[in-house]
């Protein structure tokens, strides 16, 4: 059911040679620009904490927690990576509903936005050196914030190893400021 | 189903949690939460603050999920759920409420938060998000609260007068229950202000130390009338510390409430006695989420029986005769220098703030009397008649005021003391020559 790529995290298992990094949001497509302005794809840099959620074939919503989310270039698209074995009602739920609400959140400024769409699970090959630094940026912000150093990993752990993840990609269709403050929820 | 008390720990507030619902036509939506709170044992409620969309989806289809993360396992938990209605009055509104306003008093942010109201929903179900063996139920052998309770009850009876309740207090609540941090507030005559009058576990005591009924946490638990338990105060300490850096001069006769540098847990209960709030028990800890729900009520008891014995206790002696013994004059080493201020009643001792109010003006009547009488001995029936320190004619607090201005003395210098020489009656001990000035 799957088309996306399992991804064995090396440096997880203490394997720590990687291929360089690619620049981020490297593939191009030439569909049309216009939900995703400038600003917010600046806006989506790794380090920001993102959960999912769906609605299944039974009407109830299903939330995955989001290790990793990028715009992709030349569209309105937003490429996020789930761990497959904490997703499972999500993604069963994408496979079914296709429609998906995205929120990604700027851990020390609580700056917040959400963003919705279609939904579906992605083709494209993985990029296990941006999903790492992904998951670093990620420690750093939660350690800033008094988590544990490594609470990533640790947090990952619980979907027992080796990691395995499942991209998807959400078609933007409208966005919206949910930092926290009397309005929030408004459409950008 | 298994009791989500198993995962209490999740619902303090530590770290947010996600709230999904659908629309009608099956559009998923997402919000952050700061806390959800863990109604009972299958019912949980989320505070509505900022959460339009989703109250509108709930009202309409009635299906949410939760998104929890254990604050010290870091397992995610999932929670499905049924929307069972809006609540916007009642004991968990007023709760909720009440825990809203403190957090953003403590934050310097009154006013600018409302709780529109509390939705609640049945738990339908619930489980970690990937099961695996580490996720497991944090259900550690607890021990008998009621065996507790039953010691510390004990012990506290056993207190004779009010100082004796204030120091066996958190000594006893520190090996009964390991609480190393703690105070008493008291409510002053006005029933307006609240000051310290114990302290345990704090690097400064800070007896005597005064706060406005309704200011942070522990002000807004008294003016509200309900405990208040916060898991995670980071975020109010870095606001906090903004707005320090932010003031302009500081009040110099500012005496903080005693505290932990790197307080992660609080938890206020208020003392409550037929409709009127006597006082505030204060607890920290530097771990987050340290105050359980059975923590919180086992001290509501607690509390109960501590009202009991400060009302017994703190009823002064108004039958002793106003002493006239005069003492020596004291005389061991430089002068020690009393500014007193008269509009507030602040007192510096050698220009550093002692304490004002109430208590900074007894002090300053038994240093004058001291000083143009000789005279060291007092009682609290010639304190209460002196219409210039204020007290109120009915419920005055003397005696607990006696004792926080003792301790608070105690912090400050050696050479001044006030000792208890019996039931409604004190001796001022000076060891050094007094130079008085009063400023108008």
């Amino acid at each position: 059911v799957f088309l996306s790529e399992t991804l064995q995290f090396s440096y997880l298992l203490g394997v720590r040679a990687l291929p360089p990094c690619l620049p981020t949001g490297s593939r191009v497509d030439s569909t049309a620009v216009t939900a995703l302005s400038g600003e917010l794809r600046a806006w989506l840099v790794p380090g920001l904490a993102g959960t999912v959620a769906t609605v299944d074939a039974s009407g109830q919503p299903r939330i995955a927690r989001v290790w990793a989310a990028r715009a992709l270039s030349g569209r309105d698209v937003i490429e996020i990576y789930v761990q497959r074995s904490a997703s499972r009602g999500f993604v069963d739920g994408v496979a079914s509903g296709g429609r998906a609400a995205l929120n990604l959140i700027e851990v020390t400024s609580y700056r917040s936005r959400m963003f919705k769409g279609a939904c579906r699970v992605s083709t494209a090959a993985p990029e296990e050196p941006w999903i790492e630094e992904c998951l670093t940026a990620l420690n750093r912000v939660f350690s800033s914030v008094g988590l544990a150093a490594g609470c990533a990993e640790l947090m990952l752990s619980h979907g027992g190893l080796p990691l395995s993840m499942v991209a998807l990609e959400l078609s933007v269709e409208s966005v919206f400021d949910q930092s926290p403050k009397p309005g929030a929820g408004a459409p950008l | 189903m298994q009791p989500l008390t198993d995962i209490e720990a999740c619902f303090q507030g530590i770290i947010p949690s996600y709230l999904a619902t659908c629309s009608k036509d099956g559009e998923p939506n997402i919000t952050a939460i700061s806390i959800v709170h863990l109604l009972s044992s299958t019912r949980v409620g989320v505070s509505c603050q900022f959460m339009n969309k989703s109250l509108q989806n709930l009202r309409d289809t009635g299906s949410a999920q939760l998104m929890l993360l254990h604050p010290h396992t870091l397992v995610d938990y999932l929670i499905d759920l049924r929307f069972e209605g809006l609540i916007d009055s009642g004991p968990v509104f007023q709760k909720m409420d009440a825990t809203l306003d403190a957090i953003a008093s403590q934050s310097g942010m009154a006013g600018v938060f409302s709780l529109s109201g509390v939705a609640e929903f049945e738990v339908l179900g619930w489980q970690a998000a990937a099961p695996a063996p580490s996720a497991t139920s944090e259900h550690a052998a607890p021990s008998d609260p009621i065996e507790k309770l039953d010691r510390i009850t004990e012990l506290l009876s056993g207190a004779a007068d009010l100082d004796a309740v204030f120091d066996r207090t958190f000594s006893v609540l520190a090996e009964q229950l390991g609480l190393q941090h703690g105070f008493l507030l008291l409510a002053d005559g006005s029933g307006e202000r609240l000051y310290n009058v114990a302290s345990h576990g704090f690097d400064s005591a800070r007896f005597g130390a005064e706060i406005a009924l309704g200011e942070g946490i522990y002000g807004t638990a008294a003016a509200r009338q309900v405990s208040i338990r916060q898991g995670s105060m980071r975020r109010e300490r870095l606001l906090l510390h903004a707005a320090a850096r932010e003031s302009a001069q500081p009040d110099p006769t500012s005496l903080p409430l005693p505290g932990l540098s790197d307080a992660e847990s609080s938890l206020a209960i208020p003392l409550l006695r037929a409709g009127r709030t006597i006082g505030v028990l204060c607890f920290q800890s530097p771990v987050p989420g340290a105050f359980t729900e059975v923590c919180e009520k086992t001290l509501i008891i607690i509390a109960r029986q501590l009202t009991a014995m400060i009302a017994l206790l703190g009823v002064g002696a108004k039958e002793v005769e106003v002493s006239a013994r005069r003492g020596p004059p004291g005389g061991k080493g430089p002068p020690l220098r009393i500014k007193y201020f008269e509009p507030d009643g602040s007192i510096f001792i050698d220009d550093e703030y002692l304490i004002k109010g109430v208590a900074g003006r007894i002090l300053w009547r038994v240093l004058s009397n001291y000083a143009t009488e000789q005279r060291d001995e007092f009682s609290s029936k010639e304190i209460r008649l002196d219409p210039e320190i204020g007290l109120p004619a009915i419920k005055d607090n003397l005696e607990a005021r006696l004792i926080a201005l003792r301790k608070r003395l105690s912090e400050r210098t050696r050479a001044l003391r006030i000792e208890k020489t019996g039931r409604g009656r004190f001796r001022l001990e000076v060891d050094r020559q007094l130079v008085l000035e009063r400023r108008g």
